[in-house]
């Protein structure tokens, strides 16, 4: 019943309404376009004929107007007023026709301004939108100290500017999609021709072409509608809102998704590797690459594992500690009138506390808050006896690492896990987080992104990208793209040539 | 299926008990322990014990017990204390002189089937009683008793010194015909611990003892020495010639040496005459001389050299012949034998009758490789 009264009103605004007098259009248009009120609808006579002229004032770019009325209104007497002539007078390049209703609504909210003439079968339209939009500003969530700091911005056509000076060459293709039925938006695909895996372009435009939904809300929302696994714990694909890890990752093969509006982008596919690599590894020379990329995946896991261990060596092992460090520990232990596990608990749900308190203040009130919390709450905790100091180093160092993560995503994952590990900790204590740890290895194990494998190139084994992944080499030695992605073309460069040294003397 | 998950995982839960928490503020942590013997033949425990307490400033308490067996002396002990005795951090047992004479098999076999007793647990035998040891006052040594006990075995076992004699190879060499264990003595000195001897075992009864300056015999028979410091005592004739007149007119010139690179090495020769050869080789840097000598001539060093490998030689020579008189195979002639011979078995009672009839002959080849600078 509902569906079909939706129809027949759907056919009626599909039906040709012109030819039409000036005052029966606008009567129309007042009639059924829900945003009449602010419709601008002007008449005018020119050479005996009636012209309308109509369009949604905040849509149209008001320095646009000018140009647009002038050839309309100083229109040369002596001419026959048809669009042929007026066509011919106007500066503007990209008129459309439409004739409908649905089609003439459509045109005019996203920012098109109409002229009718009287009784003609057609309304001419030409886009003269304005698009409020930020200019794009310095990164706020990946921050860099090296390299490029430009950061996308809500603009999909800035974004596609960027990224177009980033990668110029005629190999890189924006496919348009369009998302979401009641609130369309648009979506672009980015991919080099030649480099990206056929396979890959292909699963995600399928993704994307059946995607069903009213609407979609941004970038990362459109990254969940699309990822392998929605009900999973870790990002599939890997987000980020600078331009030149973008390129970086299109280059290389992988494939960037943009939404307009939205001042994200997201690349697939992803490993769980790839959230830890940042763009500045490769700005600096290869050893402090390796050396920062190394330490983040340490610190990936120092921040999974050190409040856990802390746990289950204070209830249950307590031969692991060593001795000097034993008699430190129990000293302090010894205050805390609760078990470890609650103790640990408390300082990791104070400690997030602090940093969700900090993320949603204003950032002024932001700073002081850190500094406050991190050292008049832990000392003042101490103190009354609610931890001990040990712990407090140990809950600080697992919060430092966690901020070592590029990928905000990621960092948020990885605090996620540490609670039910430190639980199972101080119910199992080591057996525990061999147990913890171990499911998470074969969950991971399991994962895909686009259908290639989470682990990559662990799980399958690629020993060629190790390079690209763990540690960094000189350029000399990357001549190949990561094999675990099957691009299209695998050689970057001949590594002989690039071997081979040029003295002035040969 | 769901089903069948939820059914599994609720079972894991409510039918699954709790592990015996360990909490580290309820528990004192034994790091050492004494085992003597009492007049009634009962079992003496003295254990210095950690204990947390807030603001405490010496964690450490000594704690004793009597029982018959050792599991029964902890407890007694226990009872002592307000907190639970656990033996996770047991880094050192010492048997008194008595005990270890009497034989430490027994002891020996609850710590190693306790799997909660760590394996890196080292043995040694005390002078006297053991628990004179542990009641020692605090003041004359920096840190609590068990660390200081343990940091007086331990730096040593890393470097391949002497002391350390983990449960591990002790308990192998006890079940192990051709050889037997030595352990380290530990007495007071002024108040303070400090090791004093080697005891020599047959099987797990102690039988006789050495000081403690003949240690590199031992350790360089078993392996490879690095950094360990020897001191020679060399008669004075044979350097004469080297020693520039009017120097002094001491008897014997006295000689301190770094042990760059040592090893030994047995060889079987005569298998029917029980004829072996041990071939040690020393690699030394002269550190100190009491006497002025001409370091810069080839040939005083050489001189040195000789008369170094002939003092090793005859020491060991008689090392080899108190060992004999004990009956008891420390180098582990035996092993070699066993090896050596047809079938690869060899009995306690035979090699006991053998023993004292081998014939060993010792290469000793001494390397002076560095003496610092001399002419300045």
């Amino acid at each position: 019943m509902w569906n079909r009264r939706k129809r027949s009103q759907s056919d009626q605004s599909d039906e040709v309404i012109f030819p039409l007098k000036i005052d029966e259009l606008k009567n129309l248009l007042v009639e059924t376009f829900v945003n009449s009120s602010s419709l601008n609808f002007t008449k005018y006579k020119i050479n005996n004929k009636n012209v309308a002229v109509f369009f949604i004032d905040y849509q149209v770019e008001g320095a646009k107007l000018g140009p647009f009325l002038e050839p309309l209104l100083e229109f040369d007497s002596d001419k026959e007023f048809t669009y042929q002539t007026l066509l011919n007078g106007l500066p503007l390049s990209t008129g459309s026709t439409s004739n409908t209703l649905k089609d003439i609504q459509k045109k005019l909210i996203s920012g098109e301004a109409f002229i009718y003439i009287e009784k003609e079968k057609q309304a001419i339209s030409y886009p003269l939108t304005i698009k409020e939009t930020r200019s794009p500003g310095k990164a706020e969530t990946e921050s860099l100290v090296l390299g490029p700091k430009i950061a996308f911005t809500e603009s999909i056509l800035k974004n596609m500017n960027i990224i177009r000076w980033q990668i110029n060459s005629t190999d890189l293709v924006f496919e348009e999609f369009t998302v979401g039925k009641q609130a369309p938006r648009e979506v672009r695909i980015a991919y080099m021709k030649s480099v990206a895996n056929e396979d890959d372009v292909n699963t995600i435009r399928q993704r994307i072409k059946e995607l069903d939904v009213d609407q979609i809300e941004g970038t990362i929302v459109l990254k969940q509608y699309l990822e392998d696994s929605q009900t999973n714990l870790f990002p599939q694909f890997d987000e980020t809102e600078l331009p030149d890890r973008f390129a970086y990752n299109v280059t290389r093969g992988k494939i960037g998704v943009l939404v307009d509006g939205s001042p994200t982008s997201f690349i697939a596919p992803a490993t769980l590797f790839s959230f830890l690599e940042s763009t500045e590894d490769l700005y600096m020379r290869w050893q402090a690459g390796s050396f920062l990329r190394i330490l983040r995946f340490l610190a990936m896991f120092f921040s999974i594992l050190v409040t856990p261990t802390y746990v289950a060596a204070a209830t249950y092992q307590y031969a692991i500690i060593p001795s000097q460090l034993l008699v430190s520990i129990g000293q302090s232990r010894a205050a805390v009138p609760f078990p470890p596990i609650f103790e640990a608990l408390l300082l990791e749900f104070l400690l997030e506390l602090l940093r969700e308190a900090g993320a949603r203040l204003p950032t002024k009130v932001g700073q002081t808050m850190g500094i406050v919390g991190g050292i008049v709450i832990g000392q003042a905790a101490v103190e009354a006896g609610l931890t001990s100091n040990i712990l407090i180093i140990v809950v600080a160092m697992s919060a430092l690492s966690s901020f070592t993560t590029p990928s905000y995503l990621f960092g948020t994952t990885i605090r996620l896990i540490r609670f039910p590990l430190i639980i199972l900790a101080g119910f199992l204590g080591l057996a525990g987080i061999v147990f913890g740890v171990s499911f998470l290895l074969i969950h991971l194990l399991r994962l895909t992104s686009l259908g290639r494998p989470y682990l990559v190139p662990i799980y399958p084994l690629r020993l060629a990208d190790f390079n690209k992944v763990f540690f960094r080499t000189p350029f000399s030695y990357e001549s190949k793209r990561a094999k675990s992605y099957r691009p299209k073309d695998l050689i970057r460069f001949n590594k002989k040539d690039a071997k081979q040294k040029r003295d002035i003397d040969e | 299926m769901r089903k069948l998950t939820i059914m599994i995982f609720s079972t894991m839960l409510f039918l699954s008990s709790c592990l015996p928490t360990l909490q580290l503020e309820d528990l004192g942590v034994i790091t050492s322990q004494g085992v003597d013997m009492t007049e009634k033949d009962e079992i003496e425990i003295t254990m210095s014990v950690l204990q947390f307490q807030a603001n405490s400033t010496s964690p450490t308490t000594i704690v004793s017990g009597v029982g018959s067996t050792i599991k029964g002396a902890v407890e007694d002990a226990g009872q002592k204390v307000s907190q639970q005795l656990v033996p996770g951090k047991l880094e050192l047992e010492i048997y008194s002189k008595e005990v270890a004479e009497k034989g430490i098999q027994p002891y020996l076999d609850t710590l190693r089937r306790d799997a909660n007793i760590p394996d890196t647990l080292f043995l040694a035998v005390a002078e006297e009683k053991a628990k004179d040891i542990f009641h020692i006052k605090e003041e004359y040594i920096s840190t609590n008793i068990g660390e200081f006990l343990h940091g007086l075995i331990q730096p040593g076992s890393e470097q391949r010194l002497f002391p350390g004699i983990s449960i591990n190879k002790f308990s192998t060499y006890i079940n192990n015909e051709g050889i037997d264990p030595i352990a380290p003595i530990i007495g007071l000195r002024e108040g303070t611990p400090v090791i004093t001897g080697i005891a020599l075992f047959k099987d797990d009864k102690m039988k006789g003892q050495l000081p403690i300056e003949f240690e590199h015999y031992f350790t360089l028979n078993e392996g490879t020495v690095r950094e360990d410091l020897v001191e020679f005592e060399l008669p004075m004739e044979p350097f004469t010639e080297y020693l520039p007149k009017g120097s002094g007119d001491e008897e014997k010139l006295k000689i301190v040496a770094l042990i760059e690179e040592g090893n030994g090495k047995i060889k079987l020769k005569d298998k029917k005459a029980l004829k072996f050869d041990t071939n040690i080789k020393i690699v030394l840097n002269l550190l100190e001389i009491s006497r002025q000598y001409k370091l810069d001539d080839p040939k005083a060093i050489a001189q040195l050299e000789k008369e170094i490998e002939k003092q090793t030689k005859s020491q060991y020579e008689d090392i080899l012949k108190y060992l004999k008189e004990l009956n008891t195979d420390i180098f582990g002639y035996g092993m070699i034998y066993r090896t050596n011979k047809k079938g690869g078995k060899l009995t306690d009672k035979e090699w006991d009758e053998k023993y004292p009839n081998i014939d060993v002959t010792f290469n000793v080849k001494v390397d002076i490789v560095r003496h610092g600078t001399v002419n300045r």
